[in-house]
């Protein structure tokens, strides 16, 4: 197995063909969704007339910002855990140096990059908010009923690419070589996934906000935050 | 499928009606309703829930019976939508007891979950797509379904039919003569200004709430009205029940008697 | 109403329609009513999700309630934060076999309401006002429960012209 996988042709198809592969289906995926999800409010008819731009933007607006809305403020731990996973796993792979590097290899430009140590921080930073999350799944009741194995699956394909990463980058547990395969894969397997299991909230939460930030602002004149 | 803590209930809405349903027809209208009527809300809503747990809070149940998880808004989906769609909506009757038991009796709509929720996912409609299906399975409580069939059958929650609403009024009028001098209780006044429509309670149970009401419009001068016909109870039952036809009809003919009323507003009773 | 007009098809219905508490304040505001006395004892509010949740008219019950009442105390959570009074949603309709869930799922509301030391709870909404009741009743709390309607029929001012009996007479009455 491990042979396999650092053998060159393997190597060469998991740092080529298949990163496109897994970008392609990462971007196309979710555009199908958006469109699909596009349609279908379209047959919903209280969607789109609901809609509106201000009370949408007010609705995203509180909840993107750590404690501005009551929830966030009536449980402080799972707020700062929650704010802090999401952001260090969106910023460290984009601003990694590593990463970049290889942007330039291949298109010669590279976006501003972060110092090595904090994206070492960071890494760690999103492992131990995934522990935590694990944490949660198995002991907190009412997680616990909701949880089902997708959960835990989900879970491990976006923490993954970290761990691996992590080790690669630290040359931990296997050799360097192999271990950074594993984590190019990873990393691909989450792109891949994210269109076709609930990772994609990414893209489902500025919609959902904002339908509801509508329904809650423009029509009952409230607040939902 | 999970095993939750209930007291028993012996209600025949919901024993007697499950005990009459088919497969076929539990399979038929769950499709019916969660791929023909609903769209792209309970998709997406369905699709995004992460499964967090941070609506539970929010949930008056939740908090009453002790933090008992099973009362928890997710878990209130998770018993009952999640469990249809992981299933293929091949479910059996103990099942919809028990949706309709979650749906009915365990939760409010109140939506208060929904603003306690990160991705904003409007809980309390994923409990009235449940109860839809319920209504259309026939199995709602008993007291529910029967103020539905009220509004079908006397156009009013309480089985007051027309005739009873003009003679209460009339009644009424006259006890508000002893407290107001030439207290008026105006039937059809084409044009007015205001048309308030009661509870059918105040017309049957609660009747001095409309008189309240009548001094009040007495007292400050409102150019008010109330219909005299089919139309004058601002309620909707069959809304609560999932019955969304007869849903439509009473809020139609509501709003179709102020029309005919040629008013400029309607006051309802709540 | 929502639900209705959204199976009809109509963003919003063909003729605008007020709650009575938005009505009231609005007599209040235009000084079509004038308040003549206020109510004595601390009072606080339910807020409905009808009219709260669901119209944003929480602050029009308080300018009421101030209006006609000496001491309001506030609710924690207030306005669109407020808890549900487990009745609605037609809850209150399923009768006895299901009164207990009622009672027992309102004990988030009792304990929020006695915290306030209230004598009277301001429920402007039918089922709120209904179930309020039985549950003061079953937790054995010293309060009672009244309409928007009849807090300003107690307290409004009825002119001379509408009156029935005299000022003289009612004078005396008092006496």
């Amino acid at each position: 197995m491990f042979e396999f996988l650092t053998s060159p042709a393997v190597y060469q198809f998991i740092r080529g063909p298949l990163v496109w592969l897994s970008f392609m289906i990462f971007i196309g995926g979710n555009l199908y969704k958006f469109l699909s999800m596009l349609s279908l409010a379209k047959k919903d008819k209280v969607v789109f007339p609901y809609i509106s731009l201000k009370y949408s933007l007010r609705s995203i607006l509180h909840w993107i910002i750590p404690f501005a809305s009551t929830n966030w403020r009536k449980r402080p731990g799972m707020t700062v855990i929650t704010f802090f996973f999401h952001t260090c796993l969106l910023v460290t792979p984009v601003f990694l140096i590593a990463h970049n590097a290889l942007i330039k290899e291949s298109w010669n430009f590279r976006l501003w990059t972060i110092p090595e140590t904090i994206a070492d921080v960071m890494t760690v930073v999103v492992i131990l908010c995934a522990l935590i999350f694990l944490m949660r799944r198995l002991v907190v009741p009412e997680v616990k009923f909701v949880t089902f194995g997708t959960d835990y699956l989900i879970l491990s394909l976006a923490v993954l690419p970290f761990i691996t990463g992590f080790l690669a980058y630290h040359q931990l547990l296997f050799a360097y070589e192999l271990m950074g395969t594993l984590h190019i894969l990873a990393g691909e397997l989450m792109l891949i996934a994210i269109p076709f299991t609930r990772l994609n909230h990414m893209v489902y939460f500025w919609f959902t906000r904002a339908y509801t930030g509508s329904e809650f602002g423009a029509v009952r004149h409230t607040r939902d935050y | 499928m999970i095993k939750v803590e209930r007291r028993p209930v012996s209600d025949p809405g919901i024993d007697e009606n499950a005990k009459k349903l088919t497969p076929e027809q539990i399979e038929g209208v769950i499709r019916h309703v969660l791929e023909k009527e609903s769209a792209g809300r309970l998709r997406t809503f369905v699709e995004t829930c992460i499964h967090c747990g941070l609506c539970s809070d929010a949930c008056h149940y939740y908090l009453a019976y002790k933090r008992d998880p099973s009362y928890s808004p997710v878990a209130k989906v998770r018993l009952t939508l999640w469990d249809m769609i992981r299933r293929k909506y091949r479910v059996d009757a103990e099942s919809i007891k028990m949706y309709a038991r979650i749906s009915y009796a365990e939760c409010n709509i109140c939506k208060r979950c929904s603003m306690y929720c990160p991705f904003g996912i409007d809980i309390a409609y994923l409990m009235t797509v449940v109860r839809r299906i319920c209504g259309l399975l026939g199995v709602v409580p008993q007291y529910l379904q029967d103020q539905g069939n009220s509004h079908m059958y006397t156009y009013s929650q309480s089985w007051v039919p027309q005739d009873d609403w003009v003679d209460t009024a009339l009644w009424l009028e006259d006890e508000l003569r002893m407290d107001i001098r030439n207290g008026r209780i105006p039937f059809d006044k084409e044009g007015a200004e205001v048309m308030y429509s009661p509870h059918s309670l105040e017309a049957k149970f609660k009747t001095n709430l409309l008189t309240n009401i009548a001094k009040i419009m007495n007292v400050a001068g409102v150019d008010w009205t109330m219909p005299s016909f089919d139309g004058w109870d601002s309620t909707n039952q069959a809304m609560h029940v999932g019955d969304y036809e007869t849903m439509g009809m009473v809020e139609r003919m509501h709003f179709e008697a102020a029309m005919r009323l040629k008013v400029k507003k309607i006051i309802t009773s709540e | 109403m929502y639900d209705g007009s959204r199976w009809l098809g109509w963003k919003e219905p063909p003729i605008t329609y007020l709650q009575p508490t938005q009505f009231f304040y609005e007599l209040i505001r235009d000084g079509k009513l004038k308040i003549a006395r206020k109510i004595e004892g601390p009072v606080t509010v339910q807020d409905p999700c009808s009219i709260v949740r669901n119209r944003g008219m929480g602050e029009m019950i308080r300018d009421i309630v101030r209006a006609t009442c000496e001491e309001f105390r506030e609710v924690t959570p207030k306005l669109e934060h407020n808890y549900c009074c487990t009745a609605g949603s037609g809850v209150i309709n399923y009768g006895p076999p299901w009164k207990f869930i009622r009672m027992e799922g309102g004990k988030v509301k009792m304990r929020q309401l006695q915290a306030t030391g209230a004598k009277i709870v301001i429920a402007p909404c039918h089922s709120c006002h209904k179930t309020i009741e039985e549950l003061i009743h079953y937790y054995h709390a010293d309060m009672h429960v009244m309409f928007i309607s009849e807090l300003l029929v107690q307290t409004m001012d009825i002119p001379e012209a509408l009156r029935v009996h005299g000022e003289k007479q009612e004078k005396q009455k008092e006496e």
